[in-house]
């Protein structure tokens, strides 16, 4: 190969070679101890689940080391880039890429005619690889260039003529819902419709003794990873083509890729690189057909890595969302409908919009028991672009609307905060809104959790004297969220193999994109065959060497992929103990792997020296492990059983206002989270400050202002993101007890869902401290400060 | 940026014969935070580039036994932030450099490409025109002293000419043992902004006899197209304790006298609102220290 790149031996190519990991384990546990003391000795411990393992690839990342799509380079590699559409909305009259294809380094310039006639897309393959006829964002890819530098491909770029008709762009849900409105999809501006109903709501709004009624609003969110979108593609001397990629689903693009392009699959290989951030933003269709079909169209390595202001105003989004909601409750505090409607802003293309719109509507009241229930859901599609998956899928928004109303409740009735999610939610045997029935459910736990501490800094707040214009107050929020894919199949698979040296192979589907799963996963799997968790390597993202088990996305990775680890690791073990029991002729029941150690009988050996007896046929001892839990949802009304199981939660904050301002700064969060066993508990309190620090930015400074369909912030100075002195350095992380029955080891998983809390909370502990009940996110301080203005009729 | 000729001016002299060589084609450079964020975006591409980082007249920070304070052109926010003599003399500017941006930003950026960048949100800028300090440009005919509060003229547009740089920064000793100054910020975030900020710097001396305020310097950042010196607030004051009645006439002064510009952030009467709450604050602090007591805002 012509190449720098050179793959190092069965194990994961993002994170270095396995001396180079060794050597990175040392140091950091040297680092990690001298922090907090001596950790766990892992060793030659049986069982590692539970216990706080460091992460191999932190230390890679800090000093700089980690191999980004955007550091790799290969010998003769062009770089390309995109042209994209100058209108939101507009006919492509002509295209002509002859000037730039004469300016100085351009190796190829792509087309729509060079893209073949198949669609991308994620859920369903709407959108063009390049335009052909017809943009509908600001943004869309037209043309891909490559150069000899990155400099000459963007001043071709610059070269190639577009003649564009401007269409009518429309820029919001109610414009493109409205009668006569331009079509910007074939099938109609409705991007999905969604309708799920139970109970009697009328009756239900009878029943309450209070009904609420608000309208909330929430702006559009980049993900803001830091690693801008990059790849780079390149025919291997096997003839496969070989994309190396940042990205949460490395399989999906793998199969995209053999049908756009139209060769077999075993002629493609999609590997992922480290990958610098995710939360959704990576699932989706960047470089990855561009750069495939240059490198095929030049026959050299080709890479292509976005500009931040491409992230900004080509790369998918959260949706902005109006929701407008009823909820009714009797005088001492139980719920009796909700009546919700949401609407939609999905952008140009579908992308995700799909997934986000079916969890909002699944989720649409939980985690409570409203036995009367009605939530209505339209997406529409605009001339924006496209909104898709993030961190939540919608619920954070969906939450924003319910808890603010259900403190507001509580105010109302005279309730504790705490008290009125205690007497309406989730408690195991409950049914869901879609009917299904739930099992190990520790909502109450992390209300309990909470509660103490509230009523302490409650007290303390009301007793401390006020200084100047500063008011303090707590709010509270929970939530409920439902495990993997919302109402489909989604298996996750996993192999485990050994070598005659005690190497121990863990092949997982799902990808680790900077959560740490891999650890997580080695420890169920190390912990399941019986071996050190130390000699077990994770080999994950890359679509050749592991079964597609869907994209690392919905919080699904722990218990999806951990539960096929845990399945394999067990196979493992029993294969292995075979495979001894075999050349020793004992019987097979006699031979126990466990804890590192081969015993048979009252003998002892060394996983090693085991490995080492059976050397000869371990290639043929490969474990295997699928777990595939039987979910099913009608697509339309979500009715079923969409999820596998729930992760719960609930989260206190403590908030500071500047009244005279209308600033609010976070100063301290209590995080009680259910989330089954916690597999590895540094990598799950990682989860929640982070979650917590992205709350945070979607609560008061996060938005993606917009103007006649083109994103005016496409950059870090105008689109603010907390800052280190921002996040509230008081994270306290809970943990409550819990075990879900299905989980490996009784986990379920945390990713997610640690930023769903934090805008609610924070609304409501403003009402708590100022009594204004904000209604929108970003909680900017111009408009706090017009609700308090409000409160003191200075203004209308 | 192929063919950019860098370069590095050991005195004042030097960068001035460059300028005067390169005849409008160069471009002074000191940290070049400002100037490398403009050739990055596409918006300057020099063709020459005169280094004043390192010119001799342009470094040091000096402090006479009465006050008087010169400050080089290429002293950086750092410099300034941990200099205990001018934390001593004048608590205002190390407070206003210390909030500036983040650690990168302060140990390259430097006060003179503050100045002469001009822009309307800088915090330098507003505390020197409190300070009532001036300016020396090093220029082809020598050396001429221009007052800071005659140097910003318009939208990025400075009394600076085409071969001329900035070499210090003077400011005159305290006219009182009784003098406060104080400097306070509003952005929404704890760093790193800059793009909305506002910003207040307050200079006072205060009567011990009857506790009003005389001597006011009063600069401000974010209140419209250059950084704003905003003299019938600092008459609205002049001469009146920091009372109710006197914040009410400063916020009527500075309402007529500053046009903040509306941005993605805040609208313009937000910003003149912040303007009004955080001079307020400022000039509080800035009594106390000058010896007014008074509780914390
Ligand atoms: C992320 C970020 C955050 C920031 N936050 C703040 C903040 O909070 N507060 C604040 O006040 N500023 C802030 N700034 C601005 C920053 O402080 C100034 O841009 C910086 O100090 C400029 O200094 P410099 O030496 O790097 O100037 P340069 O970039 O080198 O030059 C800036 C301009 O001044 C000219 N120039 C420089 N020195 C001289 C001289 N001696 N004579 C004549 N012309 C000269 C240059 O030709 C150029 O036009 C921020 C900037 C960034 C990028």
């Amino acid at each position: 190969m012509s190449s720098h790149w050179t793959e190092p031996e069965g194990e994961k190519f993002a994170l270095g070679t396995l001396a180079e990991q060794a050597h990175w384990k040392r140091e950091y546990r040297r680092i990690v101890e001298g922090v907090r003391g001596r950790l766990p000795d892992v060793g030659d411990a049986g069982g590692t689940v539970g216990q706080p393992i460091p992460r191999n690839d932190a230390l890679y990342k800090v000093r700089g080391r980690a191999r980004y799509a955007a550091n790799i380079e290969m010998e003769g590699m062009l770089h390309a880039c995109f042209v994209r559409s100058e209108h939101p909305h507009a006919r492509i009259l002509g295209l002509d890429t002859s000037k730039a294809e004469k300016a100085p380094g351009v190796r190829a310039a792509l087309t729509a005619a060079d893209a073949g006639e198949e669609l991308i897309g994620t859920l369903v393959a709407d959108t063009p690889v390049l335009a052909r006829d017809r943009v509908r964002y600001a943004g869309e890819a037209i043309a891909a260039i490559a150069a000899d530098t990155p400099a000459q491909a963007a001043a071709a770029a610059q070269l190639v003529a577009v003649e564009y008709e401007p269409l009518p762009a429309i820029l919001t849900p109610e414009e493109a819902l409205a009668e006569g409105a331009v079509e910007i999809d074939p099938e109609g501006n409705v991007l999905i419709a969604l309708h799920n109903e139970r109970g009697d709501i009328e009756a239900g709004l009878a029943e309450a003794d209070l009904v609420l009624e608000n309208d909330y609003a929430m702006a559009q969110i980049e993900h803001c990873f830091l690693e801008p979108p990059a790849g780079i593609a390149f025919v291997d001397p096997d003839g496969v083509l070989t994309v190396m990629v940042c990205t949460q689903y490395p399989h999906y693009h793998h199969k995209q890729i053999a049908r756009v392009l139209g060769r077999p699959m075993d002629k493609v290989r999609v590997v992922q690189t480290v990958v610098g951030g995710g939360f959704g933003g990576k699932m989706d269709n960047t470089v990855e057909i561009a750069v495939a079909l240059l490198a095929l169209k030049t026959e050299r390595p080709v890479r292509m890595v976005y500009t931040r202001e491409e992230v900004f105003t080509a790369t998918t989004k959260r949706h902005p969302m109006k929701v407008k909601q009823r909820l009714g409750a009797t005088r001492d505090g139980k719920f009796t409908a909700l009546d919700a409607e949401y609407l939609l802003d999905g952008g140009a293309y579908r992308s995700y919009s799909i997934t986000v719109s079916g969890r909002c509507v699944i989720h649409a009241g939980m985690p409570y028991m409203i036995p009367n229930l009605r939530v209505d859901l339209t997406t529409a599609f605009t001339n924006h672009v496209p909104c898709g998956a993030m961190r939540s899928f919608g619920i954070v928004k969906t939450a924003f609307a319910l808890e603010c109303q259900i403190s507001e409740m509580a105010e109302r009735l005279g309730l504790s905060p705490i008290e009125i999610r205690r007497r309406n939610g989730f408690v195991d045997g409950d049914t869901t809104a879609t009917g299904q029935t739930l099992h190990d459910v520790g909502l109450l736990k992390t209300l309990d959790a909470l509660e103490p501490i509230y009523r302490k800094r409650k007290a303390e707040i009301a007793a401390a004297p006020k200084v100047g214009s500063l008011r303090r107050g707590l709010g509270v929020a929970c939530l409920g969220y439902g495990i993997g894919y919302s109402g489909v199949r989604n298996p996750s698979t996993a192999r485990i193999r050994v070598d005659g040296e005690g190497t121990v192979t863990a092949y997982c589907g799902t990808p680790d994109i900077g959560t740490g799963s891999d650890m997580s996963l080695a420890q169920i799997a190390s912990q399941a065959a019986g071996v050190s968790v130390n000699r077990v390597n994770v080999v994950s993202g890359d679509s050749t060497k592991t079964d597609d088990s869907g994209p690392t996305s919905a919080s699904r990775t722990t218990y999806f992929s951990g539960n096929a680890a845990l399945i394999a690791g067990r196979d493992f073990r029993r294969r292995f103990e075979a495979a001894v029991a075999g050349k020793l002729r004992a019987p097979a029941d006699r031979v126990r792997l466990e804890a590192d150690t081969v015993t048979v009988d009252n003998e002892a050996m060394s996983f090693k020296e085991a490995c080492r007896l059976v050397a000869d046929e371990a290639p043929g001892i490969v474990g295997y492990g699928k777990f595939d839990p039987d979910i099913e949802a009608d697509i339309l009304t979500l009715k079923g059983n969409p999820y596998p199981t729930y992760t719960f939660a609930t989260h206190l904050v403590e908030i500071e206002i500047d009244e005279a301002l209308g600033s609010l700064a976070l100063a301290r969060v209590w995080a009680a989270h259910d989330a089954g066993t916690i597999v590895n508990p540094i990598g799950s309190e990682g989860q929640i400050e982070g979650g917590v620090a992205q709350g945070l930015g979607q609560a008061v400074m996060e938005k993606v202002v917009r103007e006649n369909g083109y994103v005016v912030n496409p950059h870090y100075r105008d689109y603010l993101l907390p800052g280190a002195k921002d996040v509230p350095l008081d994270i306290e992380c809970i943990f409550v007890d819990n075990y879900d029955r299905t989980g490996p080891y009784g986990a379920k998983g945390v990713a997610e869902v640690s930023l769903i809390p934090i805008p609610a909370a924070m609304a409501a502990a403003v009402a708590d401290a100022s009594a204004v009940r904000p209604a929108r996110l970003p909680m900017e301080s111009e408009y706090l400060l017009r609700l308090i203005e409000r409160r003191d009729g200075a203004k209308p | 940026m192929s063919g950019c000729r860098f370069t590095v001016a050991r005195t004042a002299a030097e960068a001035v014969a460059g300028l005067a060589e390169a005849d409008g084609e160069a471009h002074i450079i000191a940290g070049g935070v400002a100037l490398v964020l403009l050739m990055n975006e596409g918006l300057l591409q020099p063709s020459w580039l005169i280094d004043v980082s390192r010119a001799a007249e342009l470094q040091g920070i000096d402090v006479a036994d009465d006050g008087a304070i010169r400050i080089g052109a290429a002293v950086t926010h750092r410099e300034v932030a941990a200099s205990a003599r001018l934390a001593s003399v004048c608590p205002m500017l190390a407070e206003m450099a210390a909030e500036i941006a983040c650690g990168r930003v302060m140990n390259r950026g430097t006060v003179g490409g503050s100045i002469c960048l001009a822009d309307p949100q800088g915090d330098p800028p507003a505390a020197l025109l409190a300070l009532d300090a001036t300016f020396r440009l090093a220029g082809p005919e020598g050396g001429r002293d221009v007052a800071a509060r005659d140097f910003f003229r318009d939208l990025y547009v400075t009394a600076l000419t085409e071969n001329e740089l900035l070499q210090h920064v003077r400011i005159a000793p305290p006219p009182t043992a009784h003098r406060g100054t104080a400097f306070g910020k509003y952005a929404a975030r704890q760093a790193m902004d800059y793009a909305s900020t506002v910003s207040a710097a307050v200079s006072l001396a205060r009567d011990p006899a009857d506790g009003s305020m005389s001597d006011i310097g009063l600069g401000l950042g974010g209140c419209g197209t250059i950084p704003v010196w905003p003299q019938k607030t600092e008459a609205a004051l002049r001469g009146r304790r920091p009372d109710t009645e006197a914040f009410a006439a400063m916020r009527a002064a500075l309402a007529e006298e500053t046009a903040p510009i509306g941005d993605m952030l805040y609208s313009a009467d937000y910003k003149r609102h912040v303007a009004a709450v955080i001079l307020e604050r400022t000039i509080k602090a800035a009594y106390r220290r000058a010896g007014g007591g008074g509780p914390d805002p």
